[in-house]
C-alpha cells in the first residue's frame, strides 16, 4: 500500500500543473458498476440477464427475465435475494455519491470565496539568557539589599511581564557558565556574596574578552543575552596592565567581530547604572581595598537589532528602577537604507515628478519675509539604530558632503510613514548636485569621560578600562564602515 | 507629454500656491509620489475644448448673431473670449472647490503641523480656489487666442477679428 505523506503545503502546486486548494474536498473515490439503472425504459436483455438484477423491471416479458437458471433452487434463491440487497444498498451508495460529486466541481473548486482554513499563527518569541557575573569584584554590589538588585530585578521583571519573551533563563558567569534556573525572585534572594562563593568557578580573576566570548557562543537566532557586570578589567599581579587593556580590546573586536559574521544584523547596547557598592574593590594588581559608595556597573544587552528594538520599546531606560540608566553606548551594524522623502512645501522648490521623494528641482531662494536663503527639509525615520534622541538630534554626530549647506535637526511631524526626524538644509546660495547626509557611528563622550586609565584605586563613577570593551566592540562594528545610512537628496 | 498642460497652469502657480498647484499635479499625501489623477490634464483638455467651441462658434456659427459681419469687431471678439474665461473660471473653482470642501485634498497639502500633530497654519483656503479659477481664465484665453489664429481664415464675416 502507498500511504500518500504529501501535506497541504506540498499539493499546492502539482507536477501535473493542476492546482488544489486547500479547502475543496478530499479526493473522490470512484466506483465502477452498472449503470443500467438510470435507463429504466430501455433494459437490455444482457443486463438482466444477470441473475443480481432480475427484480428491476417487472413488466419484461416471462421469457426475459426467465433464462436457463434453475429458479427452483432454493438456496439460490435466498443467495439472490441477500445480493440484490448488497447491490440495492451499492447502487444507493454510488447515486449519493454522484449527486455529492456534483456540489464540488472545478468552478467551485477554484472558487477564492470559499471558506479558508484557518491558519493558527503563533508567535515564536525570542528567549532571553540572563548573565550575572559573580566574580569576587560582583560581591559589593549584591550586599544587602543594593540599587543593583533592584535594578536588576525590576528590568528582568519587566521583561517578564512586558510577554517580550515565553522563556527567560538566568546564569552566573565567570570562568564557567552556571545555570541558575528561571526563577527571579528566587535568584534575586540568593544573590549574596556567600551565593556567589557557593556557586563555583573561578572567581579571582575577570577576564571580559572570554567572558563575552563565552555568551556570544551561546547567543543563537532568536535569543537576546543579557550581561551584567562590572566592566572591571583585572590583569592580575605582576602583568603588564597597559598591554593587558589592549590585548582585551582586541580579544572582544575578535569575538564580536567573529559573531557578527555569523550573525550579521546583530546589535550591541551597554547600559551604564549606578549602585551602591560595599564590599573589597580589586585593583589591576588584584589588590583589594573596602568601599562602601557609588559604583558604576553595566548591563550588555546583546542580540539581532530588530529583537532588541522591540525589547528597548517594551522595557525603555526610563523604566530602569534605582539611579536608572546614566548613559547609553549602542550600535548596530551599517549601513542600512532608511525611509527618507522630501517634506512637500518646507521651501522654495518643486517636487520631481518621477522621483519626489529624493529629487527636488528650481530650488530658489525664500522670497517671503527677512528671509533670503535656499531651504529644504527632509522627513527620515531613523527608528531603527536603537540611537537615542540626543544622538539623533546631535549635528556633529552627521557629515555633509556640502559645506554650504547648514543643517538643522528636530523631530517630525506626527506622520503615518513613521518618520522621527527632519533634516532641515538652508544656504545662502543655491547649489545644484546631490546632497549627501550620512550619520556617522560614534563612540559616545561619556566612554571617555567615565573610563579610568590606571587602575590603582577606585575613581568615583569611573571604571578601569570600559573604554577598551567598548573600543573593542566598536571596530568589530565599523570594520567596513562607519556610518549608519546615508541620505541622498537630488537637486535639478 | 502629460506634463504640459500642468507646466502652463504652473505659470500661475504664485496666485493659487504651491500647495493647491501639488494636488493638482496628483500628489498624494498617503504614498508621497504624484500618483493621484493630474487634474491639470482633466480641466486643461476642458478649457482647450470650451475655448474651441466658443471660437468655431464665433466665426462659423450662422446663430445669434454669431459669424454676422456685425460682430466682426474685435471688441466682439473679446467679448467672447471673456465668456469663455469665465466659464472656465467658474469650471476651475468649482472643481476645486468642491474638492476642498468635501476634504479631498491630502492634509499635508492643507495643513502645517508642529511635532504634536497640532495644526499650525492653514494652507490653502477657499479664495485659492478663485484664484486657480482665474488661472483657468488666462489657460483658456491663451487657447482662444491660439485657437482663433488658427480658424479665422476660413471665416466668412469675422476672418478680420480681432486683427488683419
Amino acid at each position: 500500500m502507498k500511504i500518500d505523506k504529501t501535506t497541504y503545503k506540498d499539493r499546492k502546486e502539482r507536477p501535473s500543473g493542476m492546482t488544489a486548494y486547500h479547502a475543496s474536498r478530499p479526493d473522490k473515490v470512484l466506483f465502477f458498476a452498472d449503470t443500467h439503472f438510470l435507463f429504466k425504459s430501455r433494459p437490455t436483455l444482457h443486463t438482466l440477464s444477470s441473475p443480481t438484477c432480475r427484480h428491476t423491471n417487472q413488466s419484461l416479458p416471462k421469457s426475459a427475465i426467465l433464462p436457463t437458471h434453475n429458479l427452483n433452487n432454493h438456496l439460490n434463491n435466498l443467495k439472490l435475494k441477500s445480493m440484490n440487497k448488497a447491490i440495492h444498498v451499492l447502487y444507493g451508495f454510488v447515486v449519493i455519491l454522484l449527486l455529492t460529486s456534483c456540489g464540488n466541481s472545478g468552478k467551485k473548486t477554484n472558487n477564492n470565496n470559499a471558506p479558508k482554513d484557518s491558519v493558527k499563527v503563533e508567535i515564536i518569541r525570542p528567549t532571553v539568557n540572563v548573565y550575572i557575573e559573580n566574580s569576587g569584584s560582583m560581591d559589593g554590589y549584591v550586599k544587602g539589599v543594593t540599587e543593583f538588585e533592584q535594578a536588576v530585578y525590576n528590568y528582568l521583571t519587566d521583561i517578564k511581564i512586558s510577554q517580550f519573551t515565553d522563556s527567560l533563563n538566568l546564569f552566573y558567569i565567570n570562568s564557567d557558565i552556571i545555570p541558575q534556573g528561571s526563577d527571579i525572585s528566587d535568584f534575586i534572594e540568593k544573590l549574596e556574596p556567600n551565593n556567589f562563593k557557593n556557586k563555583g568557578g573561578s572567581r579571582g580573576t575577570t577576564d571580559i574578552s572570554n567572558l563575552l566570548k563565552c555568551v556570544l557562543t551561546e547567543t543563537c537566532p532568536n535569543e537576546i543575552a543579557i550581561l551584567v557586570t562590572d566592566g572591571i578589567f583585572s590583569p592580575g599581579k605582576g602583568k603588564d596592565a597597559e598591554q593587558y587593556l589592549v590585548n582585551q580590546q582586541i580579544g572582544i573586536k575578535s569575538n564580536m567581530a567573529a559573531y557578527l559574521k555569523k550573525y550579521p544584523n546583530s546589535a550591541v547596547v551597554i547600559y551604564q547604572l549606578s549602585s551602591q557598592f560595599d564590599g573589597l574593590y580589586y585593583n589591576h594588581e588584584d589588590y583589594g581595598t573596602k568601599i562602601n559608595e557609588q559604583r558604576p556597573y553595566y548591563i550588555w544587552i546583546i542580540g539581532e537589532t530588530d529583537l532588541i528594538n522591540d525589547l528597548i520599546i517594551k522595557v525603555p531606560e526610563n523604566k530602569f528602577k534605582g539611579s536608572g540608566v546614566q548613559n547609553v553606548f549602542s550600535i548596530t551594524g551599517g549601513p542600512k537604507s532608511v525611509d527618507y522623502a522630501v517634506k512637500m512645501g518646507s521651501g522654495n522648490f518643486d517636487l520631481d515628478k518621477q522621483e519626489p521623494k529624493t529629487t527636488i528641482e528650481n530650488l530658489k531662494k525664500e522670497t517671503k519675509g527677512k528671509q533670503n536663503s535656499a531651504r529644504f527639509s527632509v522627513n527620515v525615520n531613523l527608528s531603527g539604530f536603537l540611537l537615542s534622541d540626543n544622538y539623533l538630534r546631535d549635528i556633529s554626530n552627521y557629515e555633509l558632503n556640502n559645506k554650504d549647506f547648514a543643517l538643522t535637526i528636530c523631530n517630525s511631524v506626527s506622520n503615518s510613514f513613521g518618520y522621527t526626524h527632519q533634516l532641515n538644509f538652508e544656504s545662502g546660495s543655491v547649489h545644484k548636485g546631490v546632497i549627501s547626509v550620512k550619520l556617522k557611528t560614534l563612540i559616545p563622550q561619556w566612554v571617555e569621560e567615565k573610563n579610568d586609565s590606571i587602575g590603582t584605586a577606585p575613581v568615583k563613577g569611573k571604571t578601569y578600562g570600559i573604554k577598551y570593551q567598548i573600543h573593542g566592540v566598536y571596530e568589530a562594528f565599523t570594520i567596513s564602515n562607519n556610518y549608519y545610512t546615508e541620505i541622498k537628496i537630488k537637486i535639478n | 507629454m502629460d506634463e504640459i498642460l500642468g507646466k502652463i497652469y504652473c505659470w500661475f502657480e504664485s496666485l493659487f500656491g504651491q500647495n493647491l498647484a501639488e494636488y493638482l499635479w496628483g500628489y498624494s499625501c498617503e504614498t508621497q509620489v504624484y500618483d493621484g489623477k493630474n487634474l491639470y490634464n482633466s480641466i486643461g483638455l476642458i478649457a482647450i475644448g470650451i475655448s474651441l467651441v466658443f471660437v468655431l462658434a464665433y466665426y462659423y456659427l450662422p446663430l445669434w448673431g454669431f459669424n454676422h459681419p456685425r460682430t466682426n469687431r474685435w471688441w466682439n471678439w473679446i467679448i467672447i473670449l471673456f465668456i469663455a474665461g469665465v466659464t472656465n473660471l467658474l469650471i476651475g473653482y468649482s472643481w476645486t472647490v468642491n474638492d476642498f470642501l468635501n476634504g479631498n485634498i491630502g492634509d499635508c497639502l492643507m495643513y502645517s503641523r508642529d511635532s504634536d500633530g497640532n495644526i499650525i497654519s492653514q494652507l490653502i483656503f477657499q479664495k485659492d480656489c478663485w484664484l486657480f479659477g482665474l488661472s483657468n481664465f488666462f489657460v483658456s484665453a491663451i487657447f482662444f487666442i491660439v485657437w482663433s489664429g488658427i480658424f479665422k481664415w476660413w471665416s466668412r464675416n469675422c476672418k478680420h477679428s480681432p486683427l488683419f
